[in-house]
């Protein structure tokens, strides 16, 4: 069972036309789409690889290749035909690395690799806001940790917001290989999660006390 | 599968809606019936809608094309384009080692084993990657014997000037001039491809340099044109008729024409990409 594809929208419309016209060769058209993705793009790219530079490389490449193979785009969804060739292009990049997934969780990042993300800009008070951003930095630090083939299903999945049959799609998994490491990608986070609260919890209960 | 890892599963699977209705039924059961379960399915989601605020990454800089790349034609015969390509290199270097091989071959002298060695190194430098290319190496050299003298005359005018290319400058890459860069990325391209295989990523990536790789063409160029070049460290190479000996010429008008094609196929790869 699978939910239900929303109705196409006025964007959907816009980026069909742009699709029809960079078909037929109008760059600019296809310039449109690229302004379009290019973050999710190198935000799919910047978290499989872990690495600013190569993310810019595998995401120029991947538009390079979107215009290239636009004759192979046969409709459904632009976003995740992108996504796939974008997925490709940067699992070939951890192929010719030869990088192994790095399953530890003590980590071994620099700060060089952590993505440009903006604090979340919401209602919560300041102490939720400091909440939300350590949970976010707790769950990058996570991500990161994750085996490489888990991370970009969770990634794709929960960042990107594409389906198992997408997912299958763009990685070539059969959908239950993308549920179990999906599965185990989340119950990897969720430890993440307990962690930070029961951390803020013993915090509390220290605040209390005084 | 540990039975928590079962249980995250099916939860997992029931977030996303992905589970048959009998399937939704029995974990909706397991909900009703446990609290654990009910705090795990908390879980599970504060990390699913978490990771959600996860997608405001930015862009460095725009990523929009500056000029239209060449199209794949129907069929993916890019990949078959690589492919000529990089058997066009393998002959081009071939077509040398052997032309340089048949030139000085001199058992005996010193001067002519530090060309060979020379030669076999800058074709080893010229074509990385492919086994073929490499195999290419042991059946050049097991020509050989094919020329030996008296079937061929050549002569090595300044023998002890010979080893001067291979202390001084072993790779002819200053002489090929601006190919130079445009064909290694070629070369290391193409045995990318090739190995690729499995994905979307056949295809390497165009443009972006790769290696040091010196193009088969710029080699070819420069082994092929020092036998008549006069100067201090060459070879000066008298032809006498018959036999083998009109193989070298042969040879190198051979790896010459390959090598202008490798030239030809990498300035159109260029053209696709600039």
């Amino acid at each position: 069972m699978t939910i239900p594809r929303p109705a196409p929208t006025e964007a959907d419309a816009a980026i069909e036309a742009w699709v029809q016209r960079a078909r037929g060769g109008d760059l600019t058209a296809f310039n449109q789409l690229v302004l379009r993705y290019q973050d999710p793009v190198y935000g799919l790219t910047l978290r499989m690889l872990g690495a600013p530079q190569a993310a810019e490389d595998a995401t120029q490449e991947a538009f390079i290749r979107a215009w290239q193979r636009l004759e192979t785009f046969r409709g459904g969804s632009f976003k995740s035909w992108l996504f796939t060739i974008a997925a490709n292009q940067a699992r070939d990049e951890l192929r010719r690395r030869g990088r192994r997934p790095t399953t530890s969780l003590s980590g071994n990042n620099d700060d060089d690799d952590l993505p440009d993300i903006d604090p979340p800009d919401n209602d919560a008070t300041p102490l939720e806001q400091v909440e939300q951003a350590e949970l976010r930095g707790a769950l990058e630090a996570a991500l990161r940790t994750l085996p490489d083939d888990w991370r970009e299903i969770v990634v794709l999945s929960d960042i990107h917001g594409m389906d198992y049959r997408e997912i299958s799609d763009a990685t070539g998994l059969a959908l239950g290989t993308v549920k179990s490491r999906l599965s185990r990608a989340r119950g990897r986070l969720r430890e993440v999660i307990r962690s930070s609260r029961e951390l803020h919890e013993a915090a509390e209960r220290l605040g209390d006390r005084r | 599968m540990t039975p928590l890892e079962r249980l995250e599963e099916r939860l997992s699977a029931y977030l996303d809606g992905e589970l048959t209705a009998a399937e939704r039924s029995a974990v909706e059961a397991e909900l009703e019936a446990s609290a654990e379960v009910r705090e795990t399915l908390g879980d599970l989601r504060l990390v699913r809608s978490a990771l959600a605020t996860l997608d405001d990454v930015r862009a460095p800089r725009s990523f929009a094309l500056a000029a239209p790349p060449a199209r794949v034609p129907a069929g993916g015969s890019l990949v078959l384009m690589r492919r000529l390509e990089l058997f066009v290199r393998a002959g081009a270097a071939g077509a040398a080692l052997l032309f340089v091989v048949a030139v000085v071959h001199e058992p005996t002298s010193l001067a002519t084993g530090g060309v060979a060695d020379d030669a076999v190194l800058a074709f080893e430098a010229t074509a990385p990657g492919p086994e073929a290319l490499r195999a290419a190496d042991p059946a050049g050299l097991s020509v050989a014997p094919a020329f030996e003298p008296g079937t061929a005359t050549t002569e090595s005018v300044q023998p002890a000037m010979a080893p001067a290319p291979a202390n001084g400058a072993p790779l002819p890459a200053p002489s090929s001039g601006g190919g130079a860069g445009e064909g290694g990325v070629m070369g290391v391209a193409g045995a990318d491809g090739g190995l690729g295989g499995g994905t979307d990523g056949t295809m390497p990536a165009d443009g972006q340099p790769k290696g040091d790789a010196v193009p088969a063409g710029a080699d070819t160029f420069a082994t092929a044109a020092s036998p008549v070049d006069d100067g201090p460290g060459t070879i000066h190479v008298r032809e006498t008729s018959h036999g083998v000996g009109g193989a070298a010429p042969a040879l190198a008008t051979l790896a010459v024409l390959l090598g202008l094609l490798s030239v030809l196929l990498s300035l159109r790869h260029r053209e696709e990409h600039s």
